[in-house]
Order: structure tokens, then C-alpha cells, then sequence
């Protein structure tokens, strides 16, 4: 549904996409993650026809963003990081309007409204202002906004920013309800235990290069040698000294990659293991030589955050 | 606090406050001076304006010291630069009297609104910076580049004195006229931007204000001295006063008449002189009392910025009934409250087919139907004052309110057509609207249909003033139709240009004040230097002159307005006669027929480049977005 490849868009001095190619199937979530500045808003303004690309090329639904940029409008719903809005208009005339500017029928307009304002949960608010509104209901008049011409494609560009916990579960069983409908999302989200709940396949940017793309058990999979295992020791009076003397253990075996201490005075270790490495006996047999008794031993499981911390620079541009 | 312990000085936090450093020259000042020093325009036009000035004043020279010839003696030349330099001064010290007074109130008009757009209002609002220094240095830093401007233009008619013929006073006392007067404008702007949505909207505000004050003090006070003079019996002010009449006079002396009004000042400053006016009492006296305004305006800003923060930040304001609504909910014991949005809700109308158009046309000029109804008031209350202190048959009644609304009519037109795009842009809604179905030509064309149809406001009023007037008969029904085709020329040509500069520059308030410049430069500053070349200096001759003369003010609306008030006037009382109507141009008198034409042809020309505008601000459009109209 989305192709794109070998694309750069610069700014000046500055590329901010660079020689990026990323494919999106029909029907998937597709998780767009990268720390501020890396490109993912460049892409998605390029998907949505609104900057031209440098090189390369875009495709949606086969059509080029480079000629048929009307033919795409129609398709794709663009939704950014920052949403303005008319304050002089209401909820309905606000989406009406939008419904009117892509010439959708004037019969058919009330009717759509309404629909589109059932599934984003706003037909309570249909005649309040849109200045009104708060910031929760603003992003789902968003997401209602470019739900009005039943696009394929939904380009949404950090549509939880912002919003507190309940409003961003509400947010995400929204969009798993779109993509049941049958559309293809792009979502861009800093949040990413949520992206991982919700999304098919993630692609991560950083510099506006793509470090990574595919499915989430791939992404944990690349970074799946490196388990990190949480050792409590039991209060002791001299538990600092205890905690020093067992990383200092650990730090000394060649298996472990790190030792950390969490909590010295509640006796938290955070230890990293070196990549594949199957063994965990050693672990235990070095803490009670560093003179630590153990209180439980938890191997953590790999998150998203993990595989984005791991894959990323923290670079920015 | 404990006991014994001195109280802390409630003095000690308002003298720091009022510390002129942290008062004008704190941390907004510095910012906003740090953001214009990195712009290369604001250098390239200050270095244009020099340019200008200091060209005027060596053509000036050049011509004269070419046309007193070589056979003419040293003492000759100097005589005619001592005639010329004079005009020179003058035309400089009301040009830059005109662009300050203009300038000032569209540099601060948005300077408090593009906070708030920008959310860094409250943001300002919680560090120890009081409203008063907000305001001030918000005030402080826009001024600074005006007082640039105008320590430009001091060299260069310090300069001219050198000519000999212009006394050091008219130059100071010009400047400090200029300088007061761009301080009142500024700290009016201030006070609307406080108060309104939108940086354009303030500064319109702002204009109608400096209007009132420098119109309508003056003929307060010219009604008042004819009431006190008044040769009716039983009509005198001290007669109708009664026994309440004061000891003292009650007639307004000429000076403070004159001091109570900047261009009045000014005017005296630089005629007044030669007659003998007592011109130092005026100037010093104007500039305070443009102080004195100045002042009230920043308090009135600093005041209300607190309180319309929190009221737009807190719980929104309810009406009458939205309250009965609220409290109804209350006592039925509802568990949940009323929501707020909802109190707010209207009923949605429906959009039309051409949905920018149809928001662009609801926008109105008026933030609420209150200021309508105040603005109606307001006028019907000078008017009223107008039609009791002036006879219906006098031309004064109909031509100066002409000329101050053609002028607001041109300002209007300069600031509100460059606010559609920008406001889009500012609002970030742009991007969303790109995304849809409609095309460029459809944006452009209701962008500028909407800027025009909100210019109804001074027209109307001016041609129901100009009705009243033909009721009475005492002009002629063709000045109705001369005049709304001569509004309609500079209202559709600064739409097209302010749609263009809107695309062309990022901010509202830039293109805002390029397409005002544009304005000036058409409409004050040409015919100035016209003046000065072909007039004073006779440049190429009578003939030259003369069509130079005619081209310019030809296409000059408030000239246009003015003549064909002028031309239309009579006694009609046995009919509407058009064969005896007669405007006078510089070269000829001419019939009802030619001035229909010649006003028809001025306003074509207007609008075809407005249109023209219309079409470079399209393919802008189609280039920067990719999209074919």
C-alpha cells in the first residue's frame, strides 16, 4: 500500500530523510519510531504530498506523490503532530467543512458526519465549539477529521501526544478499530509500550535513516541475545557494602556485560548478559561468593524501548 | 513574620518594578532586539530609507543649483535653496509623521496576540516579570525600531538646514511630534493586542482610535467653541449651562485646540510659523498630551492582560441564560455538572460546497455583535455632534469625513487582506486544508473575496453620510455611485497585493506592514515627491509636471473622493440636474460624464492589479505547494 524507496528530502544543509525505503502492506499498523528530528514527520508530509522529495521515490496505492498527488489526497488521510483548528466553527461545521473540501456530496455530508463522529465517540459534542474542546477530544476530532472521505491510508503523526492514560487507550482501541476496518496506518508515537501492543511491523529512523524495519519479534529478536536479569538480595545491616562487593563479582565474570546496582540500600542488582549466552548457574554461584544472599532472581523480558534504545544512537540532527 | 521583625516595604516591589532597565529593557526586549538584529531586511530597509532621504535632498540640490544657472550670482543660489529647503523639511517631517503614526500601531498590534497564539503568554505570565513590564518592553522593543527610523531621517533635515531657511525648532519640534504620536500609536496597538484575537483586528482598532483622537478631539472642540459663539439667542453655551455656566471662559483657546491633535501640531508647526502662531506652546504641548494617552494606554494593556489571560485560560464566560441553563442543571441535582463545551455549543449551520468561501464570508470584522453595536454608536454620536455643530449645506460636512474614512478605508484594506493566509498558517490548519480536494485557485479566490466582503463596514457608513446629505439635497445621488466605485478600486487592488505578501511572508504582522508600505509609498510618499520634483523643483518642464500631476492624482483615492464630493455639490431642491455638476482637475474642469469615466478607468486600473496580485500570489501558491490551479 506504501512504497517507498530510496528516498532524501534535504533542507538547506540539513537532509532530513535519507535514502529511506520502507514498504507497508495493506491493512497493517505500521509503528514510525525515531527520536525528535529524525525524519519521521518529513516522511509523512511527503507521503501526504504536502513537501516534494529530493530523490527517490513515494508510492501510494501505486500512485506516485511526484505527479498524482490529487489521485493520493483522495486515498490518504493525513493527520499532524500539530493539529490546527478553525475556533469560529463547531464540531460538525468543522467536519462538514472538511467534508466539503473533498467535494464529497452534499446529501451524503450529514450522514457521514454522523458516522464518522459515532466511531470517534464525539456525537455528544457535534454542536460544541471546537475551541472548546479538550485536548483529548481535539486529537479525536482529528482522527474524525481525516476519517471524513474514507481513505485507505491513514498518516497519523504522534495522534497520542499529549493525552493522559485513559484517553490514550481510548485513542489506540481506535485506531485497532480502523485497522479492522481494513486501513493501513502510519502511526509516529514516542510511546512505544503502545505502539507495541497495537502495531504489525515498526520501522525505526534516526537521522533520517532507517535502522530498522519489519515486525516487532523481529525487532526483539535482534535484540534478543542481550537478557537482562534482576537479582533482590536480602536486607542486611551492611547491604550497600554486600551489593559493591557482589557487582564487583560480576563485573569480573566475562559472561556478564554489565552490573548494575538499581537501589544499593534495597539491594537491587540490574545485570546484563553477553549476547547468547545460555548459562545462568554462574550468576548465582558469583553473588553468594560476593557474599550475597538471594531474595528472588527475574529474567526481564525484552520491550520495545529496550530494542529502540538498543538499536538507536540517541542522535540527533 | 515574626514579632519585632521590620515589615517588608510594599514601596520596595513597585519601585523595582518601575525600574526603566527591567521596565523597558528587560528579557522580552532584549529577545525580540536579538531576533530583528538577525534579519537582513530590517538593515536593508533601514539602509533604503536613508537612501531615499538623503536622494531626495541631493536632487533637490542638484536641480536647483542646474536651474539658478552659471551666470547667476553666489547670493542667487542661496536665496533659491532657502526657498526650497523649507519644503523639503516639511515634506520629510510629514512623511515621517504619516509612516510612524502608521507603522507604530502595526508593529505592537500583534505583538501581544502572537504570544498568546504562540501559548508563551502564560508561559511569561508565571516568571517574575510583572504585565507592566510585559507590556512595557513588548511596547519598547517594537518602538526602537521606529526611533531608528526617525534618528535616519534627523541627519539628513539637520542637513538641510545648512540650505539655511529652516529653523532648528520646526526640526525638533517635528520630530518630537512624530516620536509622541508613534509612541501613542504604539501603546494604543498594545492596549488592543492585549485585548483582541487577532493582531490585525487590533490594529485596525488601534486605528480608529488614533482617528477619533486626532479628529474628533479637535471637533469636539470646534463644536464647543461654536455652541460658546453661538449667535442664536439662548443657544450660547453659558446660557444653556445656567447658573451651573463657570467664571472662566468656555471657549477652547486655539493652541490647546490645535495642541490636541498630532497633525493638527504639526500642521502648525509647519505653517503656522510663518503666521505668527505661537508654535512652542503647541508642539510641547501635543507631545504631552500624546504622552499622557501613551500612558493611560499601557495601563489599561497591563491591566487587562492578567485578567483576559485568566479568562481565556479558566472557565469560559457565560451568558445570561447559559447561567440559568448552569444553575437549573444544579439544583436538579444532575452528578454531572454542565460541561462547559457544551454550554458553549451553538447550532451548526450548514457548510456550503466551497467551504473556504463560506467560512471566509461568516468571518466578520467585529469580534463580537457588542463591539458592532458600540462601533454603530460611536459613529452615530460624532455624526450627530457633525450634523448639530455644521450646517447640512457646508462642504466641510461631507468632505472631512470623506477623507479620514477613504483613509481608514485604504489602512482597512492594507491590514485585514493579508491577515486570511497568514492566520491559516499561524493557526497550523493550513497543512490539513492541503491535504484535501480543494484547489489553489479556490483558496486564493476566497482568501481575497472573504478580506473584501469584510471591508463593509467604513463604505457603508460613508455613503449613508453622503445619503443623509442628498436627502437634504444639497448634493447630487451621482456622488453615491462615484464614491462606492472609488472605494471598490484600492479595497479589491490591496486585497490582491495582501493575499500575495501574505504568501510571501511568513508572519501576519510582516506582510501586514509591506502591504501598508505599498500603500504609502502610492498614495502619500509619490505624490509628495511629485510635488516636490515637478512643483517645487519644476523638473521637465510645465507640461510634464502637469501629466505627472494628473497621473498621480488620478489614481488617488482620497483626491478622487474628495473632487467628486466637491464636483457634486449644489442646490437640488427644483431636481437632480447632472449638466451642472463640475469636478476640477489640475489641467481642466470636467463634465459628469468624463469624471464617471475617469472614475471608472482609475478603479479598473486598481483592479486589474489587484487581480494581477491575485494571479502572482496563485502561482506562488501552485509553486511552493506543487499543486496546478
Amino acid at each position: 500500500m506504501i512504497e517507498i524507496t530510496h528516498l532524501t528530502k534535504r533542507f538547506g544543509d540539513l537532509t532530513a530523510v535519507d535514502d529511506l525505503s520502507i514498504s507497508i502492506e495493506a491493512g497493517e499498523i505500521f509503528g514510525f519510531i525515531g527520536p525528535n528530528g529524525a525524519g519521521k514527520s518529513t516522511t509523512m508530509k511527503v507521503l501526504a504530498c504536502l513537501l516534494k522529495p529530493d530523490s527517490g521515490s513515494a508510492k501510494v496505492d501505486d500512485l506516485s506523490v511526484r505527479a498524482q498527488g490529487d489521485a493520493i489526497r483522495q486515498r490518504i488521510g493525513y493527520m499532524p503532530d500539530f493539529i490546527g483548528y478553525y475556533d469560529d466553527l463547531t464540531v460538525d461545521e468543522y467536519l462538514q467543512f472538511f467534508a466539503a473540501a473533498f467535494r464529497l456530496p452534499r446529501k451524503k455530508r450529514r450522514s457521514i458526519v454522523s458516522g464518522v463522529l459515532e466511531l470517534t465517540d464525539l456525537t455528544a459534542k457535534r454542536d460544541t465549539m471546537v475551541s472548546s474542546l479538550s485536548r483529548g477530544m481535539s486529537q479525536r476530532l482529528g482522527v474524525a477529521r481525516v476519517l471524513i472521505h474514507d481513505p485507505k491510508v491513514l498518516l497519523l503523526d504522534e495522534p497520542a501526544s499529549g493525552l493522559d492514560p485513559r484517553a490514550r487507550i481510548e485513542m489506540r482501541s481506535l485506531l485497532t478499530e480502523l485497522a479492522r476496518m481494513g486501513k493501513t496506518l502510519m502511526v509516529s508515537s514516542h510511546i512505544l509500550s503502545e505502539l507495541a501492543e497495537m502495531c504489525s511491523s515498526i520501522g525505526i529512523i534516526e537521522q533520517g535513516r532507517l535502522i530498522f524495519a519489519g515486525s516487532i519479534d523481529d525487532a526483539y529478536a535482534r535484540v534478543k541475545g542481550a537478557e537482562r536479569i534482576l537479582i533482590r538480595l536480602e536486607p542486611a545491616d551492611n547491604i550497600a557494602q554486600i551489593v559493591a562487593s557482589v557487582v564487583s563479582a560480576l563485573d569480573a565474570d566475562e559472561r556478564v556485560e554489565s552490573a548494575t546496582p538499581v537501589d544499593g540500600k534495597a539491594g537491587v542488582i540490574d545485570v546484563e548478559l553477553k549476547d547468547a549466552e545460555p548459562g545462568r548457574h554462574f550468576l548465582l554461584e558469583r553473588v553468594i561468593a560476593g557474599g550475597g544472599r538471594i531474595a528472588s532472581f527475574e529474567p526481564q523480558s525484552v520491550n520495545l524501548e529496550d530494542a529502540f534504545l538498543r538499536l538507536t544512537k540517541g542522535a540527533i540532527q | 513574620m515574626t514579632k519585632g521583625e521590620p515589615r517588608p516595604s510594599r514601596l520596595a516591589p513597585l519601585v523595582r518594578n518601575l525600574d526603566p532597565r527591567t521596565l523597558f529593557f528587560g528579557p522580552i526586549f532584549q529577545k525580540d532586539m536579538r531576533i530583528s538584529g538577525r534579519k537582513l531586511g530590517v538593515y536593508i530597509g533601514r539602509s533604503l530609507f536613508a537612501l531615499l532621504l538623503a536622494a531626495v535632498v541631493s536632487i533637490a540640490f542638484y536641480s536647483v543649483w542646474q536651474s539658478t544657472g552659471f551666470n547667476q550670482s553666489p547670493s542667487a543660489r542661496i536665496q533659491s535653496l532657502q526657498n526650497l529647503a523649507p519644503v523639503i523639511v516639511v515634506s520629510v517631517l510629514w512623511v515621517q509623521f504619516v509612516a510612524m503614526a502608521l507603522l507604530a500601531p502595526v508593529l505592537t498590534g500583534g505583538a501581544i496576540c502572537e504570544e498568546r497564539r504562540a501559548q508563551t503568554l502564560p508561559t511569561l505570565l508565571t516568571t517574575p516579570l510583572s504585565p507592566v513590564q510585559i507590556v512595557c518592553s513588548k511596547g519598547a522593543s517594537r518602538l526602537a525600531q521606529l526611533i531608528i527610523i526617525a534618528l535616519i531621517a534627523l541627519p539628513v533635515l539637520l542637513g538641510v538646514r545648512l540650505f539655511g531657511g529652516v529653523r532648528a525648532e520646526t526640526i525638533l519640534a517635528g520630530s518630537s511630534i512624530s516620536l509622541t504620536t508613534a509612541i501613542m500609536g504604539a501603546s494604543i496597538g498594545l492596549w488592543f493586542s492585549a485585548r483582541a484575537a487577532r493582531g490585525t483586528t487590533a490594529t485596525l482598532a488601534a486605528y480608529c482610535m488614533l482617528a477619533l483622537l486626532m479628529a474628533g478631539l479637535p471637533m469636539l472642540a470646534s463644536a464647543i467653541n461654536l455652541i460658546a459663539e453661538s449667535e442664536f439667542p439662548g443657544a450660547r453655551l453659558p446660557d444653556l449651562l445656567g447658573p451651573w455656566a463657570p467664571d472662566w471662559p468656555l471657549r477652547i483657546p486655539t493652541d490647546v485646540l490645535y495642541a490636541s491633535s498630532p497633525p493638527l501640531a504639526l500642521g502648525a508647526v509647519s505653517y503656522g510659523s510663518a503666521v505668527g502662531m505661537p508654535i512652542r506652546s503647541i508642539w510641547v504641548g501635543a507631545s504631552l498630551w500624546s504622552l499622557l494617552i501613551s500612558l493611560g494606554a499601557l495601563t489599561f494593556a497591563s491591566v487587562s492582560l492578567r485578567a483576559v489571560m485568566r479568562r481565556s485560560l479558566g472557565a469560559p464566560k457565560l451568558t445570561r441564560r447559559q447561567r440559568r441553563q448552569h444553575k437549573k442543571a444544579a439544583r436538579a441535582g444532575d452528578a454531572s455538572p454542565v460541561d462547559p463545551g457544551q454550554l458553549r455549543a451553538r447550532r451548526s449551520r450548514t457548510v456550503a460546497d466551497r467551504p473556504v468561501l463560506w467560512r471566509e464570508i461568516r468571518q466578520s470584522l467585529f469580534p463580537s455583535k457588542a463591539m458592532l453595536v458600540a462601533a454603530v454608536l460611536g459613529v452615530v454620536l460624532i455624526m450627530g455632534i457633525m450634523y448639530l455643530a455644521v450646517d447640512i449645506d457646508e462642504l466641510a460636512l461631507a468632505m472631512i469625513p470623506i477623507i479620514i474614512g477613504t483613509i481608514l478605508i485604504l489602512l482597512q484594506a492594507a491590514l485585514l487582506s493579508s491577515g486570511g493566509f497568514a492566520s491559516e498558517r499561524e493557526a497550523r490548519t493550513l497543512d490539513a486544508l492541503l491535504t484535501t480536494r480543494i484547489s489553489p485557485f479556490q483558496l486564493v479566490a476566497s482568501k481575497m473575496l472573504g478580506s473584501i466582503r469584510r471591508q463593509w463596514f467604513i463604505p457603508l457608513i460613508l455613503l449613508i453620510h453622503m445619503g443623509v446629505i442628498v436627502a437634504y439635497r444639497e448634493t447630487h445621488p451621482i456622488v453615491l455611485l462615484h464614491l462606492s466605485i472609488i472605494f471598490l478600486g484600492p479595497i479589491v487592488m490591496l486585497s490582491g497585493t495582501g493575499v500575495y505578501f501574505a504568501l510571501r511572508f511568513r508572519k501576519s504582522i510582516t506582510a501586514s506592514s509591506v502591504n501598508l508600505a505599498l500603500a504609502l509609498l502610492l498614495w502619500l510618499v509619490w505624490p509628495i515627491c511629485m510635488g516636490v520634483f515637478f512643483g517645487a523643483l519644476d523638473i521637465g518642464g510645465y507640461e510634464f509636471g502637469e501629466a505627472m500631476a494628473n497621473f498621480t492624482l488620478f489614481t488617488h483615492p482620497v483626491w478622487l473622493s474628495a473632487v467628486s464630493v466637491e464636483g457634486a455639490r449644489g442646490h437640488f431642491s427644483d431636481g437632480f440636474d447632472l449638466s451642472n455638476l463640475d469636478y476640477d482637475t489640475p489641467s481642466s474642469n470636467l463634465g459628469v460624464v468624463a469624471w464617471t469615466i475617469l472614475v471608472f478607468a482609475s478603479t479598473g486600473v486598481q483592479i486589474f492589479i489587484g487581480l494581477l496580485a491575485a494571479l502572482a500570489a496563485l502561482l506562488r501558491f501552485e509553486k511552493h505547494t506543487g499543486r496546478a490551479a
